[in-house]
């Protein structure tokens, strides 16, 4: 898994390449809790060209989502592949954390 | 050669003596199991050198060489290389390593109807067109079982000797097996017996207390049994053939084709289990490359679902163990986080994929990536407990990850998938079922209810965060059109199709979802309807074959079509009267 970092109107944005899975997930857990610590509180992970999300992968999604919930932080996914989408959908995760369809979308509704 | 003290079975690539015999010592090389070469093992008496198996790789044989030729050089010795049977894991690498076409002292002894497969290159028979090898023929100077009966002959060895072969019939009680013995000199000998089945030609070979069993032990494994040659009548024989000699004679140690060394008491039990396993293997398609071909797809297809519905119901369980920790249940929530054992079917479904990638970049053939999805299906078949799990996470979910592994067991063991056909009204058995893939699963009042009792409490609560209602916030119609009638089908198949559209409809956020079952001329047609959103319905190509199949196999068709502002699903169902 490639990992691209950028910052965005205020919001830390990683657009992700590849298989999250069960190696790939631990390096996006270590680099999350790393912009974390350097004080991004705004994450917005791109998953365009995400194909494949273990369930390692979702349990860093959540776990991410626990660090980011003060009242001004934000975290929340983009782009996402119909693959993914539907894995996310059908786990419950959508009613936990933002779902944007592209990254604009999440800048506009964080402003 | 430097000899150590043996333990009760033998060891890889050490020389040890021979149980049971005056003075040959044995040098087997094990190799983890895999279809690229089989186990070998030199034996070496005073007037010969035998190697079974040379096996399929260059470097297993680079050692097998060195050993042998730190015998030879010592002292001059025929080396006879004697297989078990002629399928190429077991002797392709005769085909291209120098230690065989430079040193013509090498006698190749086999079976006669091994003999005659690799004089021919037959690519079928030797299981090289399957694996993708390309033979050119082998002529095998010394032949068993050549029409030989309770005489003596004297065969030729390399570099003018001759041998003594000896042949009878080895009978007590209603068995009898050909055998034939190797007699390199005074001392010890080689038995060989005749046990086809696995193959035609498949031979066990025996000296002292050690018999050398060939491939017996697979020959009733999915992707294995079936492939050409194989014959269930003599496999079945063959079993019990082995099964009494190991009882009546003095042997104590099986050496496998594949796989470590074992007792001839685990032997037997193997081959009593595995009896039962060869019955039932009737009727089971032949492996062939097509086989191999159309059973790869289904594997790669096959383990994307499985890998789907397994992070489906992990995510299910995260989400619910993040929601328990919120409210200070972290006991919960550790529970229920480790339900599933999740960590290690992840492991599993990437070792899978890591092999399918490799096969996708050229390097592995169809029949491997058939055969690896079996292994990796047994796997999860073993560690995944759904008895545990359907008091907590959908039981549909649930039903469906294991019905995807059985199912490719089955597909892959060339039998076809199990169908349960039973007469039933549609309208009646599947409104239940849509409450409850559709619905929420403990109600408010429900929940009210079991306050009194902690422990069915948390139960319904736990429960309640586990399943996810498909369309939460647009309920879903259910409604049986005109006269109630009948059909013959596989209920819990259609079941699994219906989920599995009412999860495509919801994953892309369709809305309005309206099912209806119902008469049409000949048919009882369940009619999935959802209002178009501006979403595509985008079924993968791959997935509607699938449940095209499904449907097909669960009795039914199914077609998908947009008419107007819906998408439609109809699935048709004979109707019986």
């Amino acid at each position: 898994m490639e990992i691209r970092k950028d910052q965005k109107a205020g919001v830390a944005v990683l657009a992700l390449t590849g298989r999250i899975d069960t190696a790939a997930a631990p390096e996006l857990e270590k680099e999350l809790i790393k912009m974390i610590e350097q004080g991004n509180r705004k994450i917005l992970l791109n998953f365009t060209q995400v194909t494949y999300i273990s369930s390692g992968g979702l349990r860093v999604l959540l776990a991410t989502a626990k660090k980011l919930r003060s009242p001004d932080d934000r975290f929340g996914l983009s782009s996402l592949s119909p693959e993914v989408n539907k894995i996310l959908k059908l786990a419950g995760f959508t009613t936990i954390f933002s779902i944007f369809p592209t990254n604009e979308d999440a800048f506009a509704k964080w402003q | 050669m430097h000899l150590q003290s043996g333990n009760e079975l033998l060891d890889s690539q050490r020389w040890q003596e021979v149980p049971g015999t005056k003075n040959a010592v044995i040098f087997p090389f094990i190799r983890k199991i895999d279809t690229n070469s089989s186990n070998s093992y030199i034996i070496a008496m005073p007037g010969a050198v035998v190697l079974i198996d040379p096996g399929g790789l260059s470097d297993q044989m680079d050692l097998l060489a060195k050993e042998i030729e730190s015998i030879t050089t010592t002292k001059p010795v025929s080396v006879f290389v004697f297989l078990t049977h002629a399928h190429i894991d077991h002797f392709l690498v005769m085909l291209t390593h120098p230690f065989f076409y430079s040193n013509n002292a090498v006698v190749l002894a086999a079976h006669e109807k091994s003999a005659a497969l690799l004089s021919a290159a037959d690519t079928k028979c030797t299981q090289a067109e399957l694996f993708g090898k390309t033979l050119k023929p082998l002529e095998v100077p010394l032949k068993f079982f050549e029409g030989r009966e309770t005489t003596k002959t004297q065969v030729p060895a390399g570099e003018g000797g001759t041998y003594l072969l000896e042949a009878d019939i080895f009978s007590g009680g209603h068995l009898a097996i050909r055998r034939e013995r190797f007699c390199p000199g005074p001392g010890d000998s080689i038995e060989i017996f005749e046990t086809p089945g696995h193959s035609p030609d498949s031979v066990c070979y025996r000296i002292g207390t050690v018999i050398f069993i060939g491939d017996l032990l697979f020959a009733a494994n999915p992707g294995i049994a079936g492939s050409s040659g194989w014959d269930q009548k003599d496999l079945l024989i063959s079993i019990d053939e082995v099964l009494w000699l190991l009882e009546s004679e003095d042997i104590r140690i099986c050496c496998p084709g594949h796989g470590k060394v074992i007792s001839a008491g685990t032997a037997r039990a193997m081959l009593i289990a595995m009896k039962t396993d060869a019955a039932r293997l009737g009727d089971i398609a032949a492996v062939t490359p097509e086989w191999a071909q159309e059973t790869a797809r289904y594997a790669e297809n096959l383990m994307d679902r499985v890998a789907a519905c397994f992070t489906i119901m992990a995510g299910r369980c995260y989400r619910a163990a993040h929601i328990l920790e919120d409210l200070e249940e972290s006991g919960e929530a550790e529970k229920i986080s480790g339900i599933l054992n999740i960590k290690i079917i992840d492991d599993i479904l990437e070792e899978f994929h890591r092999f399918s990638e490799d096969y996708r970049r050229g390097n592995q053939r169809d029949v491997h990536l058939a055969l690896k999805a079996g292994q990796v299906s047994a796997k999860l078949e073993h560690v995944y407990r759904k008895e545990r799990l359907d008091l907590i996470i959908d039981p549909y979910l649930v039903r469906r990850a294991a019905r995807l592994l059985s199912d490719y067991t089955t597909t892959l063991r060339g039998f076809r998938k199990s169908v349960n056909l039973e007469v039933f009204d549609p309208g009646t058995a599947l409104s239940p079922f849509i409450e409850q893939v559709t619905g929420s699963n403990c109600s408010d009042d429900e929940l009210l209810a079991l306050a009194d009792n902690e422990q069915e409490y948390m139960l319904a609560f736990v429960t309640r965060l586990t399943r996810v209602p498909l369309f939460p916030d647009d309920p879903v119609t259910f409604e049986v059109l005109g006269e109630s009638c009948r059909t013959c089908a596989d209920i819990d198949r259609l079941e699994d199709l219906v989920a599995e559209i009412l999860e495509n409809l919801a994953a892309t956020d369709h809305k309005g979802i309206f099912i209806s079952v119902g008469p049409e001329e000949n048919d009882v047609v369940v009619s999935i309807r959802a209002r178009k959103t501006g979403n595509e319905l985008e079924i993968p190509e791959s997935d509607l074959i699938y449940m095209r199949e499904e449907c097909k196999i669960a009795g039914g068709t199914l077609t998908v079509s947009a008419e107007g502002s819906c998408y439609v699903i109809r699935i048709a169902l004979p109707r019986v009267l």
